[in-house]
């Protein structure tokens, strides 16, 4: 019962981070029906210079999160103004700027191999560790993952529903064409939905450098893990994205309580899959369109 | 006025052009005797890029140091090239660059590491009547036999050597055991779970990871709960830093074992293995004049001692020049099957750490240290002598 128990607290933490990819891949297509696979590019880019400016060049952590920050929105923004933008512009098809997208993550993790090689690197720290509570172990870092999910996840649906910029977000996420004809200005706000989406997954990406550490491989694993999120919540639902992502780090953790490690990436995929089949408008995606 | 003879002019030109040619001369003949010395390449399949690049760069430093001392030495007529295949540490970009240098580069001699690749290689290299020699992997089902040569102790050798140690001085009783699921990994956990059932201890967890997981949290836990009196962690590279670090940052506190890959400077240096136990080779570093040249020339270009990885690779270089130098008294052709028989002829190398022969299964018999990591270096605790 206490493997269980532990194994449901590290499925709660690794769901939180997961949550917060997945939300911020949810938000970005829900409103510029963008299929943004290079949010693992986001992420690696994110988590190697928090690991660069904190334990390299010794920025006080303060800085290094904001720096953290701005690599995110910059990469995010940039991304959207220089490679989808001029794509959308000529008409490319879904497949055209998804494979463009691939192209971009792909670009990102060589580049990121250059600087640092193929090594793993974390950032040593007490927020690593942890301390009993009764029988089971709780680390400061998955603790901070809940926490931040929670707070950022509620902040945005704040953000969306209660200030002009979050109103038009959620237009965009009706129908982002409308948006246009109403002179809002879709581009504008499509750049600040990657903005706000490539923002959401800084916490993910520094703290994943504390527990697990980094590798290149991580991009492609997290985008992978993002999309399934926002799939088994319900594409376009950004609470649905965050159960989605919650779901699958609880399902990931939980299975492995019998089976070995080695099957996580099949629950994580098994998982999916079976929404596809029995739910494929997710957890929250069929309410949505119904109400 | 006085009027330059244009016949000295001449001649200085001339003068000029001849002192130019025997120059030219002198320096080709130079270069051209060492030109006409044949090449007998050999080949080397370690992980040049990769998670687990730092082992071929350990691996390379030996070997190229190795290839430097017999050039210099000359003691025969030719001299040596290594061929440096990336294998990624990888069976399937292993086999590629194997049947380049087979193939391609002709080679009669491969250098190999690591378990995974080295079983796929063998089946190559016995077909094409290559010899191999493993300095690096340690998985029993290495004892391959034909073409392959292990001059590392295989891994049932370090398990035999320290489950004594752990149990009957240690106390320990209950063992747990995280394994890469790949051929070295799962022999390791075999020969573990054997020899512990013999020794009256008993394996409470045994924990399979992939080879590129970096991420062990389900696996602490499962760890934590199994209350285990040590824990034997049985990966390389990166990963098993990893493990190590995520086992301490989740509350375990728990005796670590480990064999030779524990031995390389990044785990040596790691908080989170500080204390753990771990086997190697044991090296005589005074046995013979061989072993003093090649620790002074080695600290004196890397500033460290080397490591028995570095010191494998120099002796399996240094084997083949020794097979090589044979086969030219004899008069025979350097292929690979005169290099095989040469190699049963010969019986007993002398190489760093003192003299090493093969047993039929391929496989080395010396004998193992069990250390201890105290303060970013190793301590010996106890040598054991490995009987047949």
């Amino acid at each position: 019962m206490i493997v269980l128990l532990q194994l449901f607290l590290e499925g709660l933490a690794a769901g939180s981070l997961y949550a917060l990819a997945a939300v911020g891949f949810a938000l970005i297509y829900a409103t510029t029906r963008t299929f943004h696979f290079a949010h693992g590019g986001t992420m690696l880019l994110t988590a190697y210079t928090f690991y660069q400016t904190v334990s390299v060049w010794q920025w006080p952590v303060a800085f290094a999160v904001l720096a953290a920050l701005a690599v995110a929105t910059l990469f995010g923004v940039g991304v959207d103004r220089f490679v989808y933008q001029p794509m959308r512009r000529t008409d490319a098809s879904f497949l055209t700027i998804f494979a463009a997208s691939f192209g971009v993550l792909i670009v990102v993790t060589n580049v990121v191999v250059l600087l640092f090689g193929n090594s793993f690197y974390s950032v040593d720290s007490t927020l690593s560790q942890g301390f009993l509570v009764g029988p089971l172990f709780v680390t400061y870092v998955n603790i901070l993952a809940v926490v931040l999910a929670v707070v950022l996840i509620v902040a945005l649906q704040l953000f969306i529903h209660r200030t002009r910029t979050g109103v038009v977000l959620r237009a965009m996420m009706d129908d982002p064409a409308l948006v246009g004809v109403f002179g809002l200005g879709e581009r504008r706000y499509g750049t600040i939905a990657f903005a706000i989406g490539s923002a959401l997954i800084v916490p993910a990406a520094i703290l994943t450098t504390y527990s697990s550490g980094l590798q290149p491989s991580m991009g492609a694993v997290i985008t992978l893990l993002a999309i399934a999120g926002a799939i088994v919540g319900g594409i376009g639902n950004l609470w649905g994205a965050a159960l989605g992502g919650m779901l699958l780090g609880i399902a990931e953790n939980l299975g492995v309580w019998q089976l070995s490690s080695s099957w996580k990436p099949a629950i994580t995929f098994g998982v999916l899959l079976l929404f596809l089949m029995v739910r494929p408008d997710g957890l929250l995606g069929a309410r949505t369109r119904r109400s | 006025m006085t009027v330059k003879s244009p016949f000295k002019a001449q001649l200085s030109g001339t003068r000029a052009i001849a002192t130019l040619a025997i120059c030219t001369a002198c320096l080709f003949a130079g270069v051209a005797s060492a030109a006409d010395k044949p090449v007998y390449a050999l080949g080397a399949l370690f992980p040049l890029t990769g998670p687990n690049a730092v082992y071929g760069t350990l691996f390379s430093q030996g070997a190229d140091l190795a290839v430097e001392h017999i050039n210099a030495d000359a003691d025969f007529d030719g001299r040596l090239n290594i061929h440096y295949e990336d294998s990624q540490a990888l069976p399937q970009p292993a086999v590629v660059g194997m049947n380049k240098l087979v193939n391609v580069d002709g080679v009669k001699f491969v250098l190999s590491a690591f378990s995974g690749v080295s079983q796929a290689i063998a089946p190559i290299g016995n077909r094409s009547h290559v010899l191999m020699v493993n300095g690096g992997g340690v998985s029993p089902e290495l004892a391959i036999g034909g073409y392959f040569l292990n001059d590392i102790p295989l891994s049932d050798d370090e398990v035999n050597a320290l489950l004594p140690h752990v149990v009957n001085d240690m106390g320990v009783k209950k063992l747990a055991v995280i394994h890469v699921n790949d051929p070295f990994g799962n022999g390791v956990n075999k020969v573990i779970k054997q020899r512990c059932e013999e020794l009256g201890c008993s394996v409470v967890s045994e924990i399979s990871i992939d080879p590129g997981s970096t991420s062990f949290q389900s696996e602490v836990v499962k760890l934590r709960v199994a209350r285990a009196d040590a824990i034997y962690i049985a990966s390389y590279g990166q990963q098993q830093n990893v493990i190590a670090k995520q086992l301490r940052d989740g509350g375990i506190r728990t005796q670590l074992l480990s064999y030779s890959a524990f031995g390389i400077p990044a785990t040596q240096k790691l908080k989170a293995t500080q204390g753990a136990i771990y086997t190697a080779e044991h090296i005589d570093y005074d046995a013979n004049d061989m072993t003093r040249r090649f620790l002074k020339d080695f600290q004196a270009r890397y500033g460290t001692r080397p490591n028995y990885y570095q010191i494998n690779y120099y002796n399996a270089v240094r084997i083949y020049a020794d097979l090589i130098a044979r086969l030219h008294e004899e008069g025979r052709e350097i292929t690979g099957e005169n290099l095989s028989a040469a190699l049963h002829d010969i019986e007993t190398f002398d190489v760093v750490g003192g003299p090493i022969s093969f047993r039929d299964d391929g496989t080395v018999q010396m004998p193992i240290e069990i250390n201890q990591i105290e303060d970013g270096a190793s301590k010996v605790l106890k040598t054991v002598e490995m009987t047949e």
